[in-house]
């Protein structure tokens, strides 16, 4: 049993299963007196045991500080809590991730797919009524350079003096859809060219799809990219591409 | 079976105790990790006829090759101490010896979460100390209370097995140890002592021998703390202090208590 004297090392590993198991007084006699003579095997049996034992290599120890035990169950009745609460919760966060990427993907497409119609106002130099045409340039020139709430306001006062109608109206969707805000105001007014068949109802179906398309509505925006004719060169190829991606 | 092949499913285990005796203690870095755990295979392969033969089936084979594959990590251990000490000697350096100046200036302070958790792993080792030393540790456990001025409670002395006269002789004993002042005479607690143990054990100990009884174990359970090659430095003084924490964690002990361990000690006239 002892090798050299001292304790072979399935004697160790006896002593660290008696001290894991709090059953040290059902060890050999031998075993016993011999490590309450040698202080070097006694030294060894801590070491060994501490290593094991008190580090948490072996589990579980319930030998060793009864007083642990309480609060390790008190910590696993909050662990078992908090798994069912989480088990509960996966579903959810499931269903909002997949909604949100959805959402994600939508306004990535938009933004992919939306850049403002360019100024023809001022390129064309149409005429106007003299009297507002202040506010018009003054609106298109906030549209070219990004500012879209001032652009809006000028195009409101046009708009309230009956001034461009339908092509005033466009570039104030278009503003209002590239302004970042909510895009009820640009479906509105897109949805009423297309109803006035105006010049610009094709274009308008385009921005009225990306519309939707901004407000998370992928459906509503295929209805209105499929209504614009295949033969319209500036736009076919993009309306192909947007409807592959949708 | 093939050779090797027993050590295999246990590869988990040599990397935890690879870790827990040689990386976390400092040895070797962890980026050496790797081959430390190869080095251990290696010697668990060379001495695979040796570990099956000498096992008889007393013990469960993990946590006898447990025991082996730690005996081979402290042989690592122990080599690289050996190649260290044939290094140059650091006491040559002019300075460090006035280290200790310097150590001895540092102001003492409030104990640190993290210092609880030494504490904590110290008092934990303790534990395990004391329960190898089987029936006699409640004798020891009754002295070194006695000793640090810790009050006794009747529950620390066997008294279920003796007649009822002589329970509650030991028990008026121990509410007297009790009632001493910690200035009183340290002759006085060893006769007192002495007496209880002459009734619980009916045998008759000296109160000199007593006391010579008790300090040759704290010597022991310093040695033991302190560990070979040492890791911690306990004096009579500090082991006292973590004897009380201790006897603080009956039931209470947490490592994040900010109280010193005398705010838990009740009852002891001081």
């Amino acid at each position: 049993m002892m090798r050299n004297y001292h304790l072979s090392q399935e004697d160790l590993a006896l002593w660290i299963e008696a001290l894991e198991n709090d059953h040290v007084s059902s060890l050999p006699d031998n075993l016993k007196s011999h490590v309450n003579k040698c202080h070097k095997c006694r030294n060894l049996v801590v070491e060994h045991s501490s290593i094991l034992l008190l580090d948490g290599v072996m589990k579980p120890f319930p030998g060793l500080l009864p007083k642990d035990i309480p609060v390790t169950g008190r910590k696993r009745v909050f662990l078992a809590a908090a798994a069912i609460i989480i088990l509960l919760l996966l579903p959810c966060a499931g269903i909002f991730l997949l909604l949100n990427m959805s959402k994600n993907n939508d306004a990535t497409l938009f933004r992919k797919y939306f850049s403002p119609y360019p100024d023809m106002i001022t390129v064309k130099n149409l005429s106007f009524r003299p009297d507002h045409t202040e506010n018009l340039f003054e609106g298109m020139n906030f549209y070219s350079l990004g500012n879209y709430d001032s652009a809006i306001y000028h195009f409101n006062i046009c708009l309230s003096h009956g001034i461009g109608e339908d092509t005033v109206a466009f570039y104030k969707g278009i503003a209002s859809l590239a302004s970042g805000k909510t895009s009820d105001t640009a479906i509105t007014v897109f949805n009423s060219l297309i109803r006035k068949k105006s010049i610009f109802s094709r274009r308008s179906e385009w921005y009225l799809a990306l519309a939707y398309l901004k407000d998370g509505k992928p459906k509503d925006a295929k209805v209105h990219l499929r209504k614009i004719p295949a033969a319209d060169r500036e736009l076919s190829a993009k309306v192909y591409s947007l409807l592959i991606e949708l | 079976m093939a050779s090797g092949d027993r050590f295999l499913p246990h590869l988990g285990l040599i990397q935890k105790l690879v870790f827990k005796v040689l990386i976390s203690q400092g040895y070797f870095p962890v980026e050496e990790s790797e081959e430390l755990v190869h080095r251990v295979l290696e010697n668990l392969l060379l001495r695979e006829e040796m570990i099956i033969n000498s096992f008889q089936g007393r013990a469960k084979f993990t946590t006898y090759l447990s025991v082996i594959i730690i005996n081979i990590c402290r042989e690592i251990r122990d080599k690289l101490i050996r190649q260290r000490q044939n290094n140059i000697s650091l006491r040559i350096f002019p300075g460090l010896s006035e280290l200790s100046y310097y150590f001895e200036k540092i102001p003492d302070r409030t104990i640190l979460p993290d210092d609880s958790l030494i504490i904590y792993q110290y008092v934990k080792k303790l534990h395990l100390i004391f329960l190898t030393y089987g029936d006699e540790s409640m004798k020891l456990v009754i002295c070194l209370k006695a000793f640090s001025g810790i009050r006794l409670d009747p529950g620390d002395v066997d008294l279920v097995h003796l007649p009822p006269d002589e329970s509650a002789k030991a028990t008026e004993i121990i509410e007297r140890i009790n009632e001493m002042e910690n200035g009183s005479p340290r002759k006085e607690l060893f006769q007192m002592l002495s007496r209880l143990f002459f009734i619980t054990e009916n045998k008759s100990q000296s109160s000199e021998a007593l006391r010579k009884w008790i300090e040759y174990y704290k010597k022991q359970f310093i040695l033991i703390l302190n560990g070979n090659p040492p890791h911690a430095a306990f004096t009579m003084e500090t082991f006292d202090l973590l004897f009380e924490y201790y006897c603080c964690s009956g039931n209470k002990f947490s490592p994040f208590r900010k109280e010193k361990p005398s705010k838990c000690l009740s009852g002891k006239t001081t």
